[in-house]
């Protein structure tokens, strides 16, 4: 039993414990750079992201429309799979969660995989892209990198892998243009936003999205961010820093930690005109799932999805809910379906140690059998 | 130019802002001054309550300050954008500091009742205005006498000090507009009682009323427009202010709510044997018991129903405060946003018509490939043909020969036949002729044969005549 000289004796083991593991935190962290949070390995950067930390996988720029562009992934495995894989990332953020280290790799892994991957970067949003609407982004470019990649590979269609909203803008695609989608594999993408499960959904029923994008112009991408740290305020603002400190003398686990602090802050700013569409139509009106979403002046009809689907989400996801993402198979004309989940959140879908061995072997498999 | 050099007619007319601006400042602190007077009064001791006319005139001039301080943020933002472009002379044109002069001169020029002007103190004082317009309005205008009354300022005292008291320091543009609320409360609150957020908010709702009222009025004279603009910012400030007061009161009973909460927890882990000794596990409980408490608040649609207001607020206080912007850069030669986005607007239909160009052209381009391919076939095609035909002509043609060789040939056959014909004719004919020439000797034999016969029957009647007869008719 603790006597109160006893905990007061461990209480002040732990104050020193972590006194030492700040100050050799501190240590770390100042000679720690943005750039050596990155792969120092001798690969000149794409410079694609600010403060560019080198994606850990190589790629090359294959086709660019403006400041998008379309990445392909150098091959890792000696089978490569025939028909290519297009991902289409969200535009809130940076695809470079994807491929965010060695060991936390989603794009690593598929290549390992024998798949052949393209990659949509979006770029960063300014003041040129302020009427650019979710029209010219699907029926623009991911229409055009697809066209592109068919003609290549001088195939019919491609696989279509969408990630978040990037999956959300994959399943309009794949309802608008089915003959050139072979498979869809949508991950943590929300289809329906009605649930009252996410306080985003909640947030978003009540404020006027035409006045913050008069307001703004392009929405600022730390305003979203905010959006986000509230839906988890004291872990996200306090609680993570003050585990941080238990780790900061881990060189190595210090700089896992400012990579991902790194992608966390480096939001683009959100196109007006497609944010305004996303929020009014999704969001608000939840007109995917009615069968009233419009785009370019062509309704969007979720039962053109004939092609199979592997529906991915994560059971503990406060940004986009497992019941927005699953709703997607009953609004579908497929009959080849299938759901996979893992217990983690949003974002450890792509970076947690559960999912780093299995997903990518998982979809893998899933495309090779319908080849 | 004439009597002097351009740097001297810069310097002329420098020399005339610098008049010019003078004497606005020195309006402004003159104006200032009286309101710290009006201050001074309220908080020294006197005790006096200020009655409504005196806050509407000292809302003006805390008004005033914040044109003022928007003009000077937009003439340094100006300075550090352009000082390094233009000459610096030139940046002494950009007077952008208008809107605080142009709600000044309205505000000094307004006609009021009784013929009075300048209230804002150019014509004996403010307090002589005050006081007029009081007196007008109690005796000639009941209705709007009711505004007059001590409990609106008193309310709006309590109120500012209550905002002292709970508003945070948060260098955000808003929550600028917000500390010059704080400083005008701080001033006219005269005691540092508190009072519930209930009531702070309640206060706030009726001054907002009240002055929106008053600044939402009609405005008059050539430069209306501009002077709504103007008050509409303001309107805008307060309702954004108002939100945000709401806002604060939910979160400061949110947090008193969770702090009871981590309190009790922490009791219970102490009473448990298991108390919290780490600073990590303190932490952890604290970020926990608080985020359950909020989250629990914020996902109702009453708490979506403030955040929407609170953020409407915003956006709308901010488009408004970006049109002055606008109209305050209107003289310089910096770009507008909005010439911008007409501009943008261009290029991206532009893009957008070359997408689909590009499109028809590649759709276009297939059609052409697909045309000549079957132009290439067809031509082949035509070749082949062309190369059948002359092969077909050239055994037309040897047949042609062959033919006429053989129609030459079979000439030369049928001539020869003929010749060989026509000599076996007149062969034949020869023959006959001869045969004829023949048979008339026979003839001519028989003749004479008979003719002997004759006359040998003449001589010998012994030969049988019919006999002869016969035989000649044969012959």
């Amino acid at each position: 039993m603790l006597t109160f000289p006893n905990k007061f004796k461990e209480s002040l083991e732990d104050f020193t414990k972590f006194s030492e593991n700040l100050k050799k935190g501190v240590e770390n962290l100042v000679s720690l750079d943005e750039l050596s949070a990155g792969f120092d390995d001798g690969r000149e950067s794409c410079g694609s992201c600010k403060n560019c930390r080198k994606c850990c996988t190589e790629k090359e720029l294959v086709f660019r429309d403006g400041k998008r562009t379309l990445y392909r992934y150098s091959q890792r495995s000696k089978k490569v799979c025939s028909v290519p894989v297009l991902m289409v990332y969200a535009m809130v953020n940076r695809y470079t969660m994807l491929d965010l280290q060695p060991n936390r790799s989603m794009i690593r892994n598929l290549l390992d995989q024998g798949q052949d991957l393209y990659l949509i970067d979006w770029g960063y949003t300014d003041r040129m892209d302020r009427f650019m609407t979710m029209e010219d982004y699907i029926d623009g470019f991911i229409n055009d990198c697809v066209d592109f990649i068919r003609e290549q590979h001088q195939i019919e269609a491609i696989n279509l892998l969408g990630v978040c909203q990037g999956g959300t803008f994959s399943a309009i695609y794949a309802a608008l243009y089915p003959e050139k989608v072979k498979n869809f594999i949508p991950i943590v993408t929300p289809i329906d936003f009605d649930p009252k499960d996410s306080l985003l959904n909640v947030w978003a029923s009540e404020f006027d999205a035409d006045l913050m994008v008069d307001a703004y112009g392009n929405v600022p991408g730390d305003m979203m961010n905010n959006a986000y740290m509230m839906l988890q305020p004291f872990t996200l603002s306090v609680n993570k820093y003050v585990n941080m400190v238990q780790i900061m003398e881990d060189a190595d686990k210090l700089a896992d930690f400012l990579r991902m602090e790194a992608w966390i802050f480096d939001s683009p700013d959100q196109p007006g005109e497609t944010l305004r569409q996303f929020l009014k139509d999704l969001y608000q009106g939840n007109k995917l799932v009615k069968g009233e979403f419009i785009l370019g002046g062509r309704k969007v009809n979720l039962k053109n999805i004939t092609m199979p689907v592997l529906n991915i989400y994560a059971d503990f996801d406060t940004l986009v809910p497992p019941a927005s993402s699953k709703a997607l198979l009953g609004h579908i004309g497929s009959s080849d379906t299938q759901e996979l989940t893992y217990p983690v959140g949003h974002i450890g879908m792509f970076v947690s140690g559960k999912t780093q061995k299995t997903l990518a072997p998982k979809i893998a498999e899933w495309i090779n059998a319908r080849i | 130019m004439r009597g002097g050099s351009m740097h001297d007619f810069i310097k002329q007319q420098t020399d005339w802002l610098k008049t010019w601006q003078e004497s606005q400042e020195s309006l402004t602190k003159q104006y200032a001054g009286l309101s710290e007077e009006w201050t001074k009064n309220i908080l020294g001791g006197k005790k006096k309550e200020p009655d409504f006319f005196e806050g509407w005139f000292k809302s003006q001039g805390d008004l005033e300050e914040q044109f003022r301080e928007f003009g000077q943020r937009m003439n340094e933002m100006i300075s550090n954008v352009w000082s390094n472009k233009i000459p610096t002379d030139m940046l002494k044109y950009m007077n952008t500091s208008f809107i605080e002069e142009y709600y000044k001169n309205w505000l000094s020029n307004i006609e009021l009742p009784g013929g009075i002007k300048n209230p804002l103190g150019m014509d004996g004082g403010w307090q002589q205005t005050t006081n007029f317009l009081r007196s007008y309005l109690e005796k000639e205008n009941p209705f709007f006498s009711s505004f007059s009354n001590a409990k609106i300022t008193e309310q709006m005292s309590r109120l500012f000090g209550m905002l002292q008291g709970t508003l945070g320091n948060e260098g955000t543009a808003f929550s600028d507009i917000t500390r010059n609320y704080q400083n005008m409360f701080s001033k006219l609150f005269d005691s540092t009682t508190a009072q519930s957020s209930e009531k702070l908010a309640e206060g706030f709702d009726v001054w907002v009323k009240e002055i929106g009222k008053q600044l939402s009025a009609p405005k008059l004279g050539i430069n209306r427009e501009l002077a709504h603009d103007i008050s509409q910012a303001l309107v805008l400030s307060q309702d954004y202010a108002k939100t945000y007061v709401k806002m604060t009161r939910l979160v400061e009973s949110t947090s008193r709510k969770a702090g009871i909460r981590f309190q009790t927890k922490l009791s219970e882990a102490a009473i448990n044997k298991k108390p919290v000794n780490k600073f990590a596990d303190f932490c952890a409980l604290w970020a926990a018991e608080n985020e359950a408490v909020f989250l629990e608040v914020m996902s109702t649609q009453e708490f979506a129903k403030l955040q929407g207001d609170y953020v409407d607020a915003g956006h709308r206080l901010k488009i408004q405060w970006n049109k002055l912007a606008e109209k305050a850069l209107e003289p310089t030669p910096i770009a507008l946003k909005r010439d911008l986005d007409l501009a943008i607007a261009e290029i991206h239909q532009m893009k957008r018509d070359l997408r689909t160009f590009r499109r028809e052209m590649q759709a276009v381009q297939k059609e052409v490939l697909l045309a000549r391919g079957a132009q290439a076939a067809a031509e082949e095609d035509a070749e082949k043909a062309k190369l059948a035909v002359k092969t077909a002509e050239a055994a037309a043609q040897e047949e042609l020969q062959k033919a006429k060789a053989l129609v030459k040939a079979a000439e030369v056959a049928a001539r020869e036949e003929l010749k060989k014909a026509k000599e076996a004719v007149q062969a034949a004919e020869l023959a006959a002729l001869d045969e004829a020439k023949k048979a008339k000797a026979a003839e001519a034999a028989v003749l004479e044969m008979a003719q002997r016969v004759t006359a040998d029957t003449k001589t010998v009647k012994t030969a049988p005549r019919t006999t002869t007869k016969t035989k000649s008719k044969n012959v």
